[in-house]
């Protein structure tokens, strides 16, 4: 009885340690955010900042090319954490820039939804 | 740490504090005050600017506590959220 248990249980649990086996071989998981949604998700937000009215934003713009000084880049990246989810540390933040290095960090924060 | 990082640190973190307030009116004056008080001292010089930080970071306690309290006695939105 008690073996035949076990071998109920090694039956069963083998399977699931073949699988777990794989994993360090899968790819790696950088969030399950595309680089387009995350873009279109961007640059919505910038564009739709009072001081970036009418203008047009790409993902290769800097933030001084739209005319936005630090304030209103840090205004823009609080919107940013708040559209997806996440708190961006402040030395991080410093250095964020432009659109790209927005996406850029995006593409790198796993926990961005 | 220069005093530019400092201000935008501090600008960082009052704004993610007056984000936390529940109701819509607290929440956008907070975020207007913020806004409009740190572009009105942009162009201080360095021993004003050192005063004022440390005037706002008692500001910040103060933001933080209200947001919280605000959050307990949260109510249901308004019609314009």
């Amino acid at each position: 009885m008690i073996r035949n248990t076990f071998r109920l249980i090694s039956n069963v649990s083998r399977p699931t340690f073949v699988s777990a086996k794989q994993s360090p071989f899968m790819s790696r998981n950088y969030g399950t955010l595309s680089e387009k949604e995350i873009t279109d998700r961007v640059i919505n937000i910038i564009s739709n900042y009072d001081k970036t009215q009418g203008k047009t934003v790409t993902p290769t713009t800097t933030f001084k090319e739209l005319g936005l000084d630090s304030l209103d880049a840090a205004d823009i990246l609080v919107a940013v954490e708040e559209e997806f989810g996440i708190e961006i540390p402040d030395e991080d933040a410093d250095r964020i820039a432009s659109t790209a290095e927005t996406i850029t960090y995006l593409r790198k924060t796993p926990t961005a939804k | 740490m220069s005093q530019k990082e400092i201000v935008l640190h501090l600008y960082r973190s009052f704004l993610r504090a007056s984000n936390k307030f529940s109701s819509y009116n607290f929440r956008e004056y907070a975020l207007r005050r913020v806004a409009t008080g740190f572009r009105e001292n942009k162009n201080k010089n360095e021993s004003e600017t050192k005063d004022l930080i440390k005037e706002s970071m008692k500001d910040l306690e103060m933001v933080k506590r209200q947001s919280l309290i605000n959050s307990m006695y949260s109510k249901n939105k308004l019609v314009v959220e």
